[in-house]
């Protein structure tokens, strides 16, 4: 959270900044067999790779491309010997995934020199160990493969004072209790599009250059978990919310996430992007099943995915460490729209919820947020001062205490969702920060129409929204928003019901506006009672009182019954350290206790 | 890790004769001058000073780390509450090793027991740990403290079996070297330090996140409020003059520092010179009692030379001091 370096290395892949679009065309592949997908799997990936052939100045991954292709191996040794993470090193964890990766690459193939710049940098330069679980993920799969390469060497020749066995077991520890609390309880950074490709990196060069073949295995296993967990929330080239972790703009420019290059690279949906992110995927020889590659693109039918994570370590003010986040989506060919059940989930970047559509990109997506901050909340997951921490993060992520920021988790904000309708209730206490709730509506939607019955009509390419407010509210349109649209509502007892429907589900415009007008909400709107009731367009009742009375024709929605995942494609039961995925008649087990994939 | 030979060196204009026995530490969290991509961002981290803060050395790990607290045990092992976990250095700063494995991390306050210099407690935000040999291993021992979250523990001077904690739900003791915690008092108050006084070890200070100071004169047993004149409520630091127990100075959040003359009975705000008002660390130079260093929230060091009537700026501008400490 601290570590300034960490924000600029996070956008710049601990490279240089590189995040090129070539094109907005071909949202999605045709539906390939393998040797169809492999053929073009090797052309998108040597589409990443091309770049670093005719920059001027490629940097490390210049070197990186060049040893892994075996070739111009002077030229390779040059640019790694002049780059600055080995003249300057600065970066910490994102320092040590390039290095180590560009050290493997180039093994065998490197001058000496150039192997002991790279060894020499590994005992000199001290790398951070960070705060958050992308950190760790880069920091101990980093260390376990250098300290896999250098064996046997002293403390003395290591940047923390430990021999190469220590890092190595240590290291290994740190990996194998992640990979268990992720595929047990959830992971706690999760569906992240902004910090996907960290963990990417992390197990790729696992996978691709771990010596001991059980550590090898989990890299590739976590690949799949990983891809597989985006596979099941993925449209069009992006994730669909909420998340864990989203960048300004990115949260209304879905398109400029990182999870963007994987997804085209992998699955070959959304457009193509060069980034340096995926330049470690493209080179490794890492495939994704076909299993995966089906379940990404399949979109033939409507489903709903639910899935069980974790927040992150919670140091003070809770008992419980990592209590539970449900997240639930509904994805059809046209939109997604998903939730979390709100609260404090992540500090600073979470995303609640969300509509993504094909429509109208890189601005293709609907939400709303109470935009909230406090020292509370950055002390329940940072060990520094409560009543200092806002200024510190602010030096870093200058939005976290701007009224208008557009990512934030609330304490005074809670969801319910059923298929494609969700309702969002707020009870916000006086005096808190920001009094009003906000709403992101893109200036290109085709129509935004403000309807006598109260309800916001969209239209956005095939994909219609209707909000229905349950309070007074007014349309602004800010500079820093891009001319976007913003709804505020100043009333702190609040809410909003949402429907998403398709041309295809319900037909024309007009006529999903004639079915709003007839599902109406009610609602009680007081301090300490903030509920609604509504029949959503497909008949079902659904009555939500804040913060947490879900009933669903008259049933209670039990969130403590949610599984690792649930969908038509994936399952896995809370505790299984099991993945199992469903395409049709196929299906593939991924068993973290036995270590096995099976088909 | 062996440090560069780069040293950095802070020389301040005060001509205090200084003990050659007191060694400064200062830990630097982190500074608000860093500059993404910058080449010449501030060095943060340990410094040290062996002329009674005359001047100040970078004395470890070079790189960022995020040092919390640094404290000489009797030995001369430096030991370092880092974000990485818990350092080690046996060579006064010249190389440093990690003594804590991936558990134990978001060390906050690290202590040595003055008897046995292999015995050293560190207060983390997931627990408290402890190693009885020089760090070779640690184990947690956090059995019924109230949650992870744990700012500082000291050892009883009178006995280095009992221990006390600083929770967010109040004071815990120990009266088995750690192994099990108990409420001592200040139940359901955030309590950010402990101190024991040097001269009389009965009597022990609580300073709290919102309730000020609160003193105990029987071990704990009973604790009452000390915040006559202290406006600032969130007390991080207390320091008291080695060879007059009845002068202390408070490091507040927002009231600077605060001045008793009398055991704490009544506090002065004293903030003469004194540029950033978060007052985090505090130390009394031994040998030189008169002087007092204040270690601020991105402001840098502070120095009074006069007993906190007035104060000068010393280095680190814009930077975390976390802590200070003396041996």
């Amino acid at each position: 959270m601290f570590n300034f370096q960490f924000s600029i290395m996070k956008h710049y892949a601990g490279v240089f900044p590189l995040l090129l679009i070539a094109s907005f065309c071909s949202l999605y592949s045709e539906h390939q067999s393998r040797d169809e997908y492999l053929k073009a799997y090797e052309q998108r990936a040597r589409y990443e790779t091309i770049l670093y052939d005719t920059m001027q100045n490629p940097g490390i991954y210049g070197a990186t491309v060049r040893y892994a292709e075996n070739r111009d191996l002077a030229v390779a040794d040059s640019l790694l010997l002049n780059c600055s993470q080995i003249k300057h090193p600065q970066g910490d964890m994102f320092w040590m995934y390039p290095v180590i990766g560009t050290y493997l690459h180039g093994k065998g193939k490197m001058s000496a020199a150039a192997a002991a710049a790279v060894r020499n940098a590994w005992k000199t330069y001290a790398p951070y160990r960070g705060d958050t679980e992308n950190h760790w993920a880069m920091y101990y799969a980093s260390l376990y493969l250098a300290a896999e390469q250098w064996r046997n060497l002293p403390g003395s020749e290591w940047f923390n004072g430990k021999s190469s066995e220590e890092n190595l077991n240590d290291a290994k520890e740190y990996l194998i209790h992640w990979i268990h609390i992720t595929t047990t309880i959830g992971q706690g950074e999760f569906d992240s599009p902004d910090y996907l490709p960290e963990y990417m990196n992390a197990m790729t060069l696992l996978a691709e250059f771990a010596k001991d073949p059980a550590m090898k295995q989990r890299g590739k296993m976590m690949l799949d978990y990983l891809l597989a967990d985006f596979a099941v929330d993925e449209l069009g080239g992006e994730y669909i919310g909420g998340f864990s972790r989203i960048y300004q703009p990115a949260v209304y420019k879905p398109w400029l996430s990182g999870a963007s290059a994987f997804a085209y690279l992998y699955f070959g949906t959304g457009g193509p992007v060069q980034s340096g992110w995926t330049l470690l995927s493209a080179l490794s020889d890492y495939r994704l099943p076909q299993i995966i590659y089906d379940i990404a693109t399949d979109r033939s039918h409507p489903f709903v995915n639910k899935e069980r994570k974790r927040i992150r370590n919670i140091l003070r003010y809770r008992k419980e460490m990592n209590p539970p986040v449900y997240k639930y989506s509904y994805i059809t060919k046209d939109y997604g729209i998903g939730s979390l059940q709100g609260g404090i989930l992540q500090p600073i970047q979470q995303h609640t919820w969300g509509v993504r559509y094909l429509y109208g990109k890189p601005t293709s997506t609907i939400f709303g947020l109470h935009p909230y901050w406090s020292g509370y909340e950055l002390a329940m997951f940072f060990p520094e001062e409560r009543k200092t921490m806002i200024a510190d993060v602010v030096s870093s992520k200058g939005t976290y205490n701007k009224d208008d920021k557009w990512t934030s988790s609330s304490p005074y904000e809670r969801t319910f969702q059923h298929k494609n309708t969700v309702i969002v209730l707020y009870d916000i206490s006086p005096g808190t920060t920001s009094e009003h709730i906000d709403g992101f509506f893109p200036k290109n939607l085709q129509r935004r129409i403000v309807d006598p019955s109260g309800w916001i009509m969209c239209k956005a390419g095939d994909t219609y929204i209707g909000w229905y407010p349950l309070q007074e509210y007014r349309w602004m349109q800010l500079k820093d928003d891009e001319d976007n649209f913003r709804l505020r509502s100043y009333k702190l007892q609040n809410g909003y019901v949402v429907e998403v429907r398709s041309k295809d589900e319900v037909g024309s415009f007009e006529k999903f506006g004639m079915m709003l007008r007839k599902h109406l909400p009610t609602a009680v709107l007081k301090p300490g009672a903030v509920s609604v009731k509504y029949t959503t367009l497909r008949g079902d009742r659904m009555f939500f009182a804040f913060p947490r009375t879900r009933m669903l024709n008259g049933k209670e929605v039990n969130l403590g019954s949610y599984k690792l995942f649930d969908s038509p494609f994936a399952h896995a039961d809370v505790g299984s350290e099991k993945l199992t995925l469903t395409y049709k008649n196929r299906k593939m087990v991924l068993d973290f206790k036995k270590l096995s994939i099976t088909k | 890790m062996k440090m560069p030979s780069k040293i950095f060196a802070v020389s301040i204009a005060f001509t205090l004769a200084a003990s050659a026995q007191d060694t400064l530490y200062m830990s630097v969290l982190s500074s608000h001058a860093y500059r993404i991509g910058a080449q010449d961002n501030p060095i943060v981290g340990l410094f040290g000073s062996a002329d009674g803060g005359n001047s100040w050395h970078h004395e470890g790990w070079i790189n960022y780390i995020r040092v919390f607290y640094t404290e000489a045990a009797s030995d001369g092992t430096l030991w370092s509450a880092c974000g990485n976990g818990v350092l080690r250095s046996t060579d006064a700063g010249a190389s440093w090793k990690i003594t804590t494995g991936w558990q134990i991390t978001e060390a906050l306050k690290v202590r040595a027991d003055n008897s046995d210099p292999s015995v050293v407690y560190a207060a983390t935000a997931y627990g408290i740990f402890k190693t009885t040999d020089h760090g070779a291993t640690w184990k947690k021992k956090s059995r019924g403290l109230p949650g992870r979250f744990t700012a500082d523990v000291i050892i009883d001077e009178q006995n280095h079996a009992h221990l006390f904690a600083a929770t967010e739900e109040g004071v815990y003791v120990s009266r088995d070297a750690g192994g099990h915690w108990m409420l001592c008092g200040l139940k359901g108050k955030g309590i950010r330090m402990l101190l024991q006084e040097q001269n009389n070890p009965q009597t022990l200070w609580a300073g709290t996140e919102d309730d000020g100071l609160l003193k105990s004169e029987n071990d704990g047993a009973t604790w009452k409020p000390m915040n006559n004149g202290l406006s600032a409520k969130t007390v991080y630091a207390l320091a008291s003059n080695p060879s007059d127990s009845r002068l202390l100075f408070a490091g507040t959040h927002g009231g600077g520092v605060f001045r008793s003359r009398d055991g704490g009975e009544h506090w002065t705000q004293q903030n003469n010179g004194l540029t950033n008002l978060v007052v985090h660390a505090l130390l009394v130079l031994p040998s030189h009692p008169q002087s007092v260093f204040a270690g601020t929230l991105n402001g840098g060091l502070f120095r009074s030379d006069d007993e906190g009537n007035s104060w000068k700026f010393v280095c680190q501008p814009e930077a975390q001091v976390w802590g200070l400490s003396v041996r």
